[in-house]
Formats: structure tokens, sequence, C-alpha cells
């Protein structure tokens, strides 16, 4: 803090917009009892006690426990990479630019609530061939998706690109699982969800003015989250049709 | 043979076809027309043409993947049921509301008392006009950070040096929108005061020496004279600014990227719902109908315009 009283330096970073809401929806809201959606992604389910506790929890961060503030430094991997944020919640796709930190730093699993339940959030993309292709292009595109998923073409991927492999034996090497970087991540596949968005940017919207009602206009959690529960499902519904 | 005796006398002659059959106005037409019709392909193809296939659009449910379906007025129903799209009408109207006259009043302040000045008026007139140059979504990024909290952001910054709270700026939905509009109003100025320069030069400086013989006072030249001649300059600028700040998306879409149009949908304007609505949730019969009632405010506020500055 400065003289001020303005915030300099922070303790985590506060960034729904990144991956905290994420970390919200797949983490916290299950580590609070609750669970996010219904198996099928179909329905909201956070919407319960679970939701509220889940979302003060992290709403108190800033405003209780005031160990970070959203929109400090713009944004939360800015923060970091400055190093005036301790922590920060971010995916493996961040280790590039993370990379040439000055400062010595290291990756750690998410923390497990009391009772040791731990959860996480993972995406993954898929390789697909469209249904036009015929003739050579179809062989030749089978033959690249059988090079692209193979442990080899995976092993590689891991090393330049950074992204986790998706087959379990490339990425359960002893190896992999003892990298100081990439080990936290892979540990953290083994209890992950991935949420089916049906319009990730929307749905995402949600949940940010979810968390910018309270911490902005200072609204109650509850109905806050109810009013999220209430456009998300909209969006649910409308894209089911 | 009748075919060479005939060849023989009209030697000289060019021969007979279609086109030497008209008259020299009727080819002349012919050619206008021919010219024309370029222009009038090129604008029917690329303008007009998906203006009215956007139309079409507005009345069906396509979502780039599945075929259209005529679905009648319902983007319109769910349009005025959503509570965002009246949110974002608001921002968009207040957009114009508050940047064209504000915009209009500093630029012409700044072209009156600059076209009296003659040291370094060149200078002095480019430095105004730079902004105008410049990339908005680069300026964008530039103003972004200005407004950021300490210890990144040079207007917080300056604050608290002079031991003043800080301003939340675009993090406030009280703030934000007017925190966006001022680069905005900013990077217009240029091109706003070069135009009334122009026209307060087109002004005969008759017409003062005039007012000044039979007494008048400066108010009263300010009034009789400068305002009503500038008239035609006004309406242009009026006209061209409206359009532009109804339909502002740059400087907004990359001032809050992390959060589009936010804090709580309190900078969103109808373009920026529009580019999310079909570039995001990929509704795009949707989005087609925000674009029909896009069109028909540019429209009607254009019209009202040239209605209430029109000649009398």
């Amino acid at each position: 803090m400065d003289g001020g009283g303005n915030i300099t330096t922070e303790g985590m970073t506060l960034d729904f917009a990144g991956q905290d809401h994420h970390w919200w929806r797949e983490a916290l809201v299950r580590q609070f009892g609750g669970a996010p959606y219904t198996d099928d992604y179909k329905t909201v389910t956070y919407d319960d006690q679970a939701g509220v506790d889940a979302l003060k929890f992290y709403t108190d961060l800033q405003t209780k426990e005031k160990v970070g503030m959203a929109g400090f430094m713009d944004e939360g991997q800015a923060a970091f990479r400055a190093g005036l944020a301790g922590m920060t919640i971010d995916g493996t796709f961040r280790l590039g630019s993370f990379a040439s930190n000055s400062f010595k730093w290291g990756v750690t699993e998410l923390p497990a609530n009391a009772d040791g339940v731990r959860s996480n959030y993972a995406s993954y993309f898929a390789n697909c061939i469209g249904a036009s292709a015929t003739g050579e292009k179809l062989e030749a595109s089978e033959k690249f998706l059988k090079y692209v998923s193979s442990p080899e073409a995976m092993q590689i991927w891991l090393k330049v690109v950074g992204e986790l492999p998706a087959r379990k034996a490339v990425a359960l090497t002893d190896d992999n699982v003892a990298d100081p970087i990439y080990g936290p991540f892979l540990k953290g596949l083994a209890y992950a969800h991935t949420t089916q968005f049906v319009d990730e940017a929307g749905q995402r919207q949600t949940a940010i003015d979810m968390v910018n009602r309270v911490l902005i206009n200072g609204d109650d959690p509850k109905a806050s989250l109810d009013e999220a529960a209430k456009q998300e499902q909209a969006i649910i519904d409308d894209a089911a049709q | 043979m009748s075919m060479a005796s005939d060849s023989v006398k009209r030697v000289g002659q060019e021969p007979t076809t279609i086109w030497n059959r008209f008259s020299i106005r009727t080819k002349r037409v012919i050619w206008a027309w021919t010219f024309l019709a370029l222009p009038i392909l090129f604008y029917g193809g690329i303008r007009f043409y998906p203006t009215f296939q956007a139309f079409w659009l507005s009345l069906t449910d396509w979502d780039l993947l599945r075929p259209a379906k005529f679905v009648g007025l319902a983007n319109y129903q769910s349009m005025l049921s959503d509570p965002v799209f009246w949110r974002v009408f608001q921002n968009t109207f207040a957009y114009l509301i508050i940047g064209t006259p504000l915009s209009l009043l500093i630029s012409f302040v700044i072209a009156y008392y600059l076209d009296r000045v003659r040291f370094m008026h060149g200078f002095i007139r480019a430095l105004y006009f730079l902004p105008f140059l410049t990339t908005a979504a680069a300026m964008g990024w530039v103003w972004r950070w200005f407004y950021q909290p300490v210890p990144i952001g040079v207007l917080n910054g300056f604050l608290s040096v002079l031991g003043m709270p800080q301003q939340t700026f675009l993090r406030s939905p009280d703030t934000a929108l007017v925190s966006i509009l001022m680069p905005a109003i900013w990077a217009g100025l240029g091109f706003q005061v070069i135009i009334f320069i122009a026209g307060l030069r087109a002004i005969p400086s008759t017409f003062y020496e005039a007012a000044r013989i039979d007494g008048l006072g400066d108010w009263a030249i300010f009034r009789k004279i400068t305002l009503p001649l500038l008239k035609p300059t006004t309406i242009f600028l009026v006209v061209f600014s409206s359009i532009g700040f109804l339909r502002i998306f740059d400087q907004v879409y990359n001032m809050t990227t992390n959060d589009p149009g936010g804090p709580l949908n309190s900078t969103k304007p109808l373009v920026l719902m529009i580019y999310q609505t079909a570039f995001s949730s990929y509704k795009m019969g949707y989005a087609a109908a925000q674009t029909v009632v896009l069109f028909t405010i540019l429209l009607v506020v254009s019209l009202m315009q040239l209605w209430v500055m029109r000649k009398r």
C-alpha cells in the first residue's frame, strides 16, 4: 500500500474474466459442497447455498481479506509477470509468457478444502476430419490425424507448445509428473472437470457480471448469484432449441 | 455482283451496323449508361443487396450452421424484451447526446481562436490533427493504461501524488462511459477543427468590415454573421459526428476487452452488441435485427438533423 491507501502489491490476482471464473465454477462451487451444473451441463445448479458460499469466498478475498484487487495492473497475468502479485491462477498456455519472469516462481495444484476435496477445470480441443473430405485428401488427413495424436507427437507438443498430452500414457510418464512445472498441472487433470459451454463468451459474461455486481455495486451475493443463474440458464436453453 | 457494286458505291463510308444507326444523342446516352452501370452494379452488389439481405436475415434464425428458417418478428420481440438491449440503446444515445455537442463546442472554440493565432499556426493545427491520424485501437489501449489504478495508471498516479483519492474511471459503471467518450472526442477533434477553420475562412471579410463600420459589437458580429454563415459547415459536422458516435466501437472494444462493453454493460454500444451476437454467439438472425435497428436510428437521426437545420 502507498500513503494514500492504494494497493501497490497484491497477494493474489483477482481476474474473473481470466481463469477465475473457471476456478469458481468447477472448483470452488464443488469444494463448498455443490455442483455447478447437472451432469449433462443442461441445467444450472450453482444457485444454492454452496454457490453463495463459493461466491462469497471469492469476493471476500477482495472485500474482507483484502489480499487482491480486481483490475489491479489491468490483468492478473500482467500483475504476476511484473512481480507485483504473489499468486495467480492460470493455464498451461500462459507458461510461455511467464518463462522470462525475472524472479523465481513455481507451480502448484489448486488448494484443497478442509475436507481434502480437490477440483479443477480443464479444457481440450478436438481434431477432426471434415465430412466433405474424400479420396486422397481423406487419406492424407487420416494420416495426419494419426500422427498428431501419436504419443511421439504429443510429447513434442508438450515440449514445444506447452499443452498437456491427451494420452494418459504420454502425460503420466515419471519424467512429466516429476517436472516441477508440468507436474502439478498433470496431477490436476486427475480431478478436473470440463464445462460444456454452449456459448463460452456469453456464459463467461454472466459470471463476470455476477462478481462485478458484488464487488462494484455492493449487491447481495445471493441476489447476484440468482440473477447469473437465470441468465446462464437462458443462454443454455436458447442454444438447445 | 450486287455485293461488289454495293461496296464500290459505299467507299469512304463506314459499314452499316446497328450502332451506326443510332443518332449521336442516343450514342451519348448509351455511353453514359455504360459508365454509370459500373458503380450501380458495384453498389447494388456490395451495398444494397447485402442491406436488403440483412433485412431478410433479421426475420430468420440463421446461425451459420443450419439453413435460415423464417421466424417472423421473433428476433425483434426478444430484442425488445431484453434488458441488455435497452441498456445498450441508452448507452448508444449517451455517446451521441454527450459526444456530439461537446465535441462540436470544443472544436468550434479551438477553431475560432486558432483562426486568429498567427504564431506557429500550422504547427498548432497539426498537433490538433495528429490524433485523427492515429489508429483507434492503439489510442484505445494507451488511454486504457492511462486510466488504470496505481502503480501503472498515469492519471491515478498523478492524483495520488497530489494526495487525492484514485478515480475508478473504467472500473465503475458510473464513470466508464464518459472515460471512453473522452478519448473518442479528442480523436475526432482535429478533423472538426480543420473543417470549422475552413468554414470560418470562407466567410468574406467584407461582411465583417461592413458590420464594424455600422458599429456592431463583437458579440453581435458573432451572432449575426459568423454563426449563420457557418451553418452549412455546422450541419455537415453535426451529421458526420453524430453518425460517428452512434456507431462507436473501436474505443469501447479496445478499452474493455477483458469484459467487453462492461463493467455491467455500462459502456456497451449497439455496434459492440451486434458484433458479440453475430461473431461470438453466432446468432446471425438476431444480430441482423439489431443491425436493422441501428440502420433505422442512423437514418432517423440524420433526417431529423437535416430537417431541423434546413434552409428556411
